[in-house]
């Protein structure tokens, strides 16, 4: 799905990423962890195309095509979707009225046609209800106002909708309380499939006893620094970030 | 047809060239000086420029034909079409003002009509200029009685008349009931430019909405005072999409002269190549004004360097019985909502649409349903690639 | 009127405690404006002859001008001929022992015990007595890491160069009607120069006292912070009660090279006349810094309690590239007091950026405007401004004004301003009473937490000053 060779890139001129290696396999979840400060969220914004970014050496190749220099609508609709850690507020666009928008602007890059406003709102409501979302916050500006956990699940609802291929889900878990995190899981769980890869970015192992990574990668100081099976989290969960990267 | 060199003249024997002298303006012209950088709302829009080019000055007309019809149509000056039915022999107008185009366009005006409207009535106003190099000016004066609701859509078709000046105004007294008050403007850069400076007083319990658009490449301003009486409710609302070389300013003084009035006004500026605009608005609330309410908010996006945005939300208040509030921000299209966008896959020009159509949401929800139209084709306008 | 308001009028007022007048013998230029008398007050201050020049070219231009009348003030016109626009007292002293007895005493009475001053730990005082410095202390201390810190005088003697090079460079000649006048005029003020790396190790202070009668105060002040310095400068003001308005025009010019810090704090409590108006200072000042180099700061904290009227708009200038101005004020206005204050912060540097938090308070007959200005330059990509601007009403028959001018002519640039006017609510009030607070003390609870964000600007030896200030201009006899 995606292959990230010896990565490097900076943010206002200083160097995060420092050849980073990284390869996620079609269908398979994998989770990144690491302290702060590791480069975790620059990877994400380096692979979505976000402008603070500037890629300084090495490539991404996603689906085999090189993507650094792709704007980053054109690799949204190739497939990459990120939740954000701080959605934005867009005061005065409807989330129903935006999501509309997403989803046409793909239906259309697909060649095929756009879904009628009736049958898309009731897609809508009823991926809402999966999410334990009012549907009335459809009619709400963009997260304007939205609670920290009504922000997260409206991510949720947008990666229901737009079905993308590859979804990194960036502290997906932060701020959340368990019912919360649970309804966010199962959105998550649902577009689990053979085709579909997904990359966990997480400081701590709580969303990863719902959503249960194929592979699990620890990041430390702009580089993967260690790759195994779930039995990492255990690890770190006992010794620490420090002691396992000592280890290395 | 007179050439006339307005800068030049004497406030006194400005009336002499339509007969319209009247002492009360004349004395207003002289305390207000004519206008100029000095004044303070002028100091961003170029009146005194304008007013410093040479005209032929639209004469007083001999004979007054006047069609009736539902409509009140103003063409190169003169009135064409008036609803005969609300035409009324006493016209109306401000004891004091702070503009002093406001006396200038009484002392030049070669054309007066006054309403009086007793009934809901929606009122359509064309002003139409086809002259070039002219100056126009006329009053239109407004009675609105017995709890009527009276809706004013106000039009302007000038592209033609390069330029001319057109300095015009209303006085509407509303004495029960309630205004609304809608001018669209599209100025031109070859076209004339219109100048409205209006009073409107508020009685008590009425309500006032006041609305501009001002959607276009060319020079306009609208210049009012509102005065607010007992438990008067104004909505003042302005939305700007100006491009080129676009100069529009929105100038209010909006007083609360007595109590539990209310002010909410609300301006959203979207300016683009090296289009200008001034929001100088003031709202004064006086010693017997007590318990009113005042927001004030601007917003404004410049779409690139180049762009001029001057903002003046202001304050005046003389009591503490009160709440009263303004903010103004100026910015461009916000980074992250534009990377937000993008990366669910809407293309850069839509999300920027899509973020400034949010922005400006608001005004145009209040906007009468026939001008969302005319503001959708500004707003493509906006953002057409040369 | 309610027994309530009542109260609170009383809480804000109180006789001018600082109200006396000390007796000492003046030399006194006679009253009126010409070139005679500049040439007088020049030679008297044994000037060069450049410096005379400017002074007649600052007059010429002078002359030329008109009196502003756009602020939001009242006034009766001023005759500029009745001022006397020099006066000295007799004996100068050249050290703390010579000083004047009488006006050490008027000194302590303020609460500024100037023989106790060497003994302050930290603070150095250059002390503006009428016009002419009459002493300066810790000047060794400074001396020993380079900083030049003496009367505007000495620095004309002494320092040509720094100060050819800088006066009229932040504030022309030509500026305003008052700067103008100062320019001709002035008498005396403060000179610091910091040089390159130097982090002043004392707060520096001076107070300024308007003495003779009749006599307009012209103050000069030039700081300059060379590269990568650091210099904080404390200036505060008290004048006795007199019954005929002091006219009184400043000019502060500050510069800020590459990297460089300016704090300069303020506060004013001159005499603000009475409940009907008579007397009291007119203040018109011209404040303006220039952040001149890449990432210099210049910081303005003020507090302005007292004077009839008050003209005051301490202005940065953001030319460096990432350079930073603050400006911080409470302005309070009681009896007819008339404040017509704020800033300006002129954006032509990349990334510049500005905040602007300003506190009004009214009450009684007292009509406060913030009036402040924020420009940016179509080439300050990336300047963000931040203004807040809050009034407190207390009494229904003042009044507060906000006047923000915003312009912006750079789509990168942000400007953000938000403002409320407000009374003290009665729930607030309510709420502090019903937990035991005498109503005084709630008000001026509320009004310090009112004034707090800056407030907490102020270096430490000003805050209590500043805060008993507050409390003195709002204590009353209530209860």
């Amino acid at each position: 799905m995606i292959k990230i060779e010896s990565l490097k890139a900076a943010i206002g001129g200083k160097e995060i990423l420092k050849g980073l290696d990284l390869e996620i396999k079609k269908g398979k979840v994998h989770a990144i962890m690491g302290p702060n400060g590791a480069g975790k969220s620059t990877l994400s914004k380096a692979i979505t195309g976000h402008y603070e970014v500037e890629i300084t050496g090495g490539d991404i190749l996603y689906k085999g095509e090189s993507i650094t220099k792709m704007e980053p609508e054109l690799r949204a609709l190739k497939g990459i979707f990120m939740s954000f850690q701080n959605p934005v507020e867009v005061p005065g666009v409807t989330n129903a009225y935006f999501l509309r928008e997403a989803l046409n602007a793909k239906m259309e890059f697909e060649g095929k046609e756009p879904l009628n406003p009736a049958d898309f709102l009731r897609m809508a409501r009823e991926y809402c209800e999966i999410l334990g979302m009012d549907p009335k916050m459809l009619n709400r500006s963009l997260n304007v106002g939205f609670s920290g956990g009504e922000k997260k699940r409206n991510e949720i609802l947008q990666m229901l909708i737009l079905k993308p291929d590859f979804i990194i889900l960036d502290e997906i878990d932060s701020g959340l309380d368990i019912d919360a995190l649970k309804a966010v899981s199962q959105g998550i769980n649902r577009l689990r499939n053979a085709d579909r890869s997904f990359l966990i970015i997480t400081h701590y192992s709580r969303i990863l006893e719902y959503v249960k990574p194929d592979y699990v990668h620890i990041l430390k100081d702009g580089r993967v620094t260690k790759t195994g099976d779930y039995s990492i989290v255990k690890d770190i969960e006992e010794r620490g970030y420090s002691e396992i990267g000592e280890r290395l | 047809m007179r050439e006339i060199e307005l800068l030049k003249s004497d406030p006194g024997t400005l009336g002499d060239f339509c007969g319209a002298k009247e002492e009360k303006f004349v004395d207003m012209l002289k305390s207000l000086k004519m206008p100029s950088k000095e004044v303070e709302h002028y100091r961003y829009f170029d009146m005194e420029y304008l007013l410093s080019k040479n005209y032929y000055l639209i004469d007083k007309k001999s004979s007054r034909s006047a069609e009736n019809s539902n409509r009140l149509v103003f063409e190169n000056g003169y009135l064409k079409e008036a609803p005969k039915e609300f035409i009324s022999r006493s016209g109306f107008s401000a004891q004091e003002h702070f503009d002093p185009v406001y006396p200038l366009s009484h002392l030049l005006s070669c054309e007066r009509v006054s309403l009086e409207i007793d009934r809901d009535v929606t009122l359509e106003v064309s002003h139409v200029n086809t002259l070039k190099g002219a100056l126009g000016a006329y009053r239109i004066s407004l009675r609105i009685k017995s709890g009527a609701k009276v809706l004013i859509k106000e039009r302007f078709e000038g592209e033609k008349g390069s330029g001319s000046l057109i300095l015009f105004g209303w006085d509407v007294d509303i004495q029960e009931g309630s205004l609304e008050f809608v001018t669209i403007s599209e100025p031109k850069s070859e076209g004339a430019v219109f100048v409205g400076s209006h009073y409107i007083r508020a009685d008590k319990e009425s309500f006032t909405g006041y609305r501009s658009y001002a959607l276009g490449s060319g020079t306009v301003a609208n210049i009012a005072l509102i005065e607010l009486e007992k438990s008067s409710r104004c909505e003042a609302s302005h939305l700007v999409f100006a491009m080129e070389r676009a100069s529009v300013a929105n100038i209010t003084k909006i007083v609360h002269k007595k109590s539990d009035a209310a002010t909410r006004q609300k301006s959203r500026h979207v300016l683009k190549d090296k289009a200008q605009a001034v929001f100088d608005a003031l709202v004064r609330v006086e010693k017997d004004a007590e318990g009113a309410s005042v927001h004030q908010e601007n917003r404004t996006v410049l779409l690139n360097d180049g762009a001029y945005m001057v903002a003046k939300p202001q304050l005046e208040i003389y009591i503490d019985e009160l709440e009263a509030s303004h903010g103004s921000t100026t910015g461009q299209i916000d980074p992250q909502e534009l990377f937000y966008i993008r990366s669910r896959g809407i293309e850069e020009l839509k999300a920027k649409k899509l973020i400034i159509t949010g922005f400006v949401n608001e005004l145009i929800q209040e906007a009468p349903k026939e001008c969302i139209e005319e503001i959708g084709v500004a707003f493509e306008r906006l953002f057409a690639t040369e | 009127m309610s027994d309530e308001r009542k109260k609170i009028e009383k809480a804000v007022t109180q006789d001018y405690d600082l109200g006396f007048s000390v007796d000492i013998e003046e030399e006194k230029a006679p009253a009126g404006l010409n070139e005679e008398i500049i040439v007088y007050l020049s030679k008297k201050k044994n000037e060069p002859e450049w410096m005379l020049k400017k002074r007649l070219q600052a007059y010429k231009i002078w002359k030329k001008m008109k009196e502003p009348h756009w602020a939001h003030i009242k006034y009766d016109p001023i005759d500029y001929q009745s001022i006397s626009y020099y006066a000295a007292p007799k004996k100068r002293p050249k050290t703390l022992e010579e000083v004047d007895p009488e006006i050490l005493r008027a000194y302590e009475k303020l609460g500024i015990p100037l023989e106790e001053q060497k003994q302050l730990a930290g603070v150095a005082v250059d002390a503006v007595f009428d016009s002419v410095s009459v002493a300066t202390t810790f000047k060794e201390k400074l001396k020993e890491v380079g900083i030049i810190f003496c009367s505007i005088s000495e620095a004309i003697r002494d320092y040509p160069d720094l100060v050819q090079k800088y006066m009229f460079s932040v504030v022309p000649m030509s500026d305003n009607f008052f700067a103008a006048l100062n320019s001709a005029v002035f008498t005396d003020g403060t000179f610091v120069y910091v040089p390159k790396g130097v982090k002043c190790p004392l707060e520096l202070s001076t107070y300024f006292r308007i003495n003779a009668q009749n006599t307009g105060q012209f103050e000069r002040t030039l700081i300059i912070a060379d590269e990568g310095s650091y210099v904080s400068y404390n200036e505060g003001c008290s004048a006795p009660m007199r019954d005929e308005n002091q006219l009184h025009a400043a000019v502060v010019e500050l510069i800020a090279l590459k990297d460089a810090h300016i704090k300069y704090s303020t506060i004013q409590n001159w005499y603000p006349g009475d409940e009907k108006g008579v007397g009291g200072i007119y203040n018109f000042v011209t404040k303006r810094g220039l952040c001149a180099g890449e990432r210099s700061k210049i910081s303005w904290t003020q507090v302005e309690t007292g004077s009839a009227i008050t003209w005051k708009y301490p202005s940065c200038i953001l030319k460096g590239d990432e350079s930073v101005g603050e400006f911080y004020s409470v302005a309070i206005t009681t009896r007819a007091q008339q404040a017509d204050t704020g800033t300006k912060m002129i954006h032509i540097g990349k990334n510049s950026s500005s905040t602007i938090i300003s506190k009004g308070i009214s009450a009684m007959r007292g009509q406060n405007s913030y009036r402040g200005q924020v420009k940016i330059h179509a080439s300050a990509s990336g300047a963000r401004n931040y203004s807040e601007c809050d009034s407190l009403l207390i009494g229904d028959k003042c009044g507060a004004h906000t006047f923000p001018y915003l312009e912006s002519k750079n789509a990168s640039a942000t400007i953000e301003h938000e403002a409320t006017t407000s009374k003290i609510s009665d729930e607030q009030l309510f709420y502090l009473r019903q937990r035991g607070l005498k109503e005084e003390d709630a008000v001026s609870m509320i009004v310090h937490g009112f004034c707090k964000e800056v407030l907490s600007n102020l270096p430490m030896e000003f805050a209590a000053e500043a805060k008993d200030l507050l409390n003195l201009t709002l204590e009353g006899s209530v209860g």
